[in-house]
This record gives C-alpha cells, sequence and structure tokens, in this order.
C-alpha cells in the first residue's frame, strides 16, 4: 500500500528532489495532501520556488 | 580577421567577471584561469563569430560554458574523487525534530519580484553560492547555471543519482540558510518606506 501521510522531513526531501527529477506520482501525492494541513512546508516550497527563479534570472543577467 | 585593439579592450575589461564564475563552478583557481584563458583566445580567433549579435558578456560567457564543462571532463577523475567529502554536518538534523517535524516555524519570502528584481539581491545569492562547500557549490553550478541535466552530471564525474541528489539537497538547503540570514532576516533592503 502506498503511504500517503508523510512528515515535513520527507515532504522537504521531495520538494527539494523535484527540482531535478520528476518525482513519482505517489509522491507527488503525498506531498499534495502533506500541503493541505501543514503551512510550513508550504512556505518553503515556495521558498525554493524563489530559489529557482533567482538562479534563472541571475543566469541570464550577470551580476558584474 | 584578426582582433582589433578595440575589441581586445573590450573583451580583456571582461576577464575578471569571467574568472568569478569560472572559479564559482570550478572551485579550483589553476583550472579557472585555463578556462577563462580559453574563452579569451576563442574569443580573439574568431571575432566574426561575434557580429554583435548579442551583448559581448553574454557571448564571452556562452563560451566560457563550453570551456568548463571541457574543463569538468578533463579533471573529472579528481572531481568524482572529491565527491561527498567536504560536508559532514546534516543541516536535515538541525532543521527537523526527531519526530520529522520542522523544530521553527518556517518564514514567508514573499513575492518573489520583490527580490529579484533588486541587484542586491542578486549579490546576496552570488555570494551564497560562492559559500557553498566545493563539491557542493560544483554540482549546484552545473546544475543550475551550466544548466545540465542530471544523469548527464552523473555520467561526466561518475557518481550516482543518489550521490548528486544528496549533494544538491544540501546545497539547496544551505542556500535556504544563507538567503535567509543574509537577505530576508536583514533589515529593510533600501526600498521606500
Amino acid at each position: 500500500m502506498i503511504k500517503l501521510k508523510i512528515t515535513c522531513r520527507a515532504a522537504t526531501q521531495i520538494i527539494l528532489q523535484a527540482e531535478d527529477r520528476r518525482m513519482p506520482l505517489a509522491e507527488r501525492l503525498s506531498l499534495r495532501l502533506h500541503h493541505r494541513i501543514c503551512s510550513n512546508c508550504r512556505r518553503f516550497a515556495r521558498q525554493v520556488r524563489l530559489m529557482r527563479l533567482a538562479s534563472a534570472r541571475w543566469r541570464q543577467h550577470p551580476v558584474e | 580577421m584578426a582582433a582589433s585593439t578595440d575589441f581586445c579592450r573590450q573583451i580583456e575589461a571582461l576577464r575578471p567577471t569571467l574568472l568569478k564564475y569560472a572559479r564559482l563552478q570550478l572551485r579550483n583557481p589553476a583550472w579557472a584561469e585555463d578556462a577563462v584563458s580559453e574563452t579569451l583566445l576563442a574569443a580573439l580567433e574568431k571575432p566574426q563569430a561575434f557580429a554583435g549579435a548579442s551583448q559581448l558578456k553574454t557571448w564571452l560567457i556562452g563560451i566560457l560554458k563550453h570551456k568548463l564543462v571541457d574543463q569538468i571532463r578533463r579533471n573529472s577523475r579528481e572531481l568524482s574523487t572529491t565527491a561527498g567529502t567536504d560536508d559532514r554536518e546534516d543541516l536535515d538534523e538541525l532543521l527537523f525534530a526527531a519526530d520529522g517535524h520542522w523544530r521553527e516555524t518556517q518564514h514567508d519570502w514573499g513575492n518573489p519580484e520583490d527580490a529579484l528584481r533588486q541587484l542586491d539581491f542578486m549579490k546576496v545569492l552570488e555570494a551564497c553560492v560562492e559559500k557553498l562547500p566545493g563539491q557542493q557549490g560544483r554540482l549546484f553550478m552545473m546544475r543550475e547555471w551550466l544548466e545540465l541535466e542530471s544523469d548527464e552530471i552523473c555520467k561526466e564525474l561518475a557518481i550516482t543519482p543518489t550521490n548528486l541528489w544528496v549533494m544538491l539537497h544540501r546545497a539547496r538547503l544551505r542556500l535556504r540558510e544563507c538567503l535567509q540570514a543574509g537577505w530576508f532576516d536583514a533589515a529593510s533592503h533600501g526600498e521606500a518606506p
């Protein structure tokens, strides 16, 4: 059986790994479920998104 | 076609910027010097390839990225043996309690555009990338700056996907801590009150 209930630690691992590979469906679903009840992990996910956007900006506009 | 003196001068002026990125990527001053020298030579040998198609800086950085990949290939053996030896601190243990919950409340970083449009934020980001431990920094740069796919990185450095993910996981957690401390915890950033 798929384990849908995950800890914050496991959730952050999924959020970070999703930056580098496509996550399996079970992981994506358990993360979605976790986000419903956890504001800390929602914030963490938004922080990671900001870092991704920042990296892209940095790549496109080199700092002198 | 030989490069004009003016062209040489313009290229020379961008050398420090190229060297900065080369160092961030390779974490080895000698290899970085080599990559930048090869970049400048390539540019001076084929000035007609530039033809004002883009900004000179953008064009040079494009060449540099190829030379950096060459350097990584050339030194891959040395690079793969240093994998995972430079970080003994497990950030996960500091962030999470034994039951897997966050030890502290996470901060709202707000709208990304608010931070990203500020040059100072980009400088803090760059300083944070520079602070990453050697191999973590190298892998983070390969992924985010050279835009290599995970399987390419694993192949070039002969490391396993799991090893790569562990290192990138740590790098991103460190980067997050550094941005929190260096930008989001800091007071106002010159914004109008």
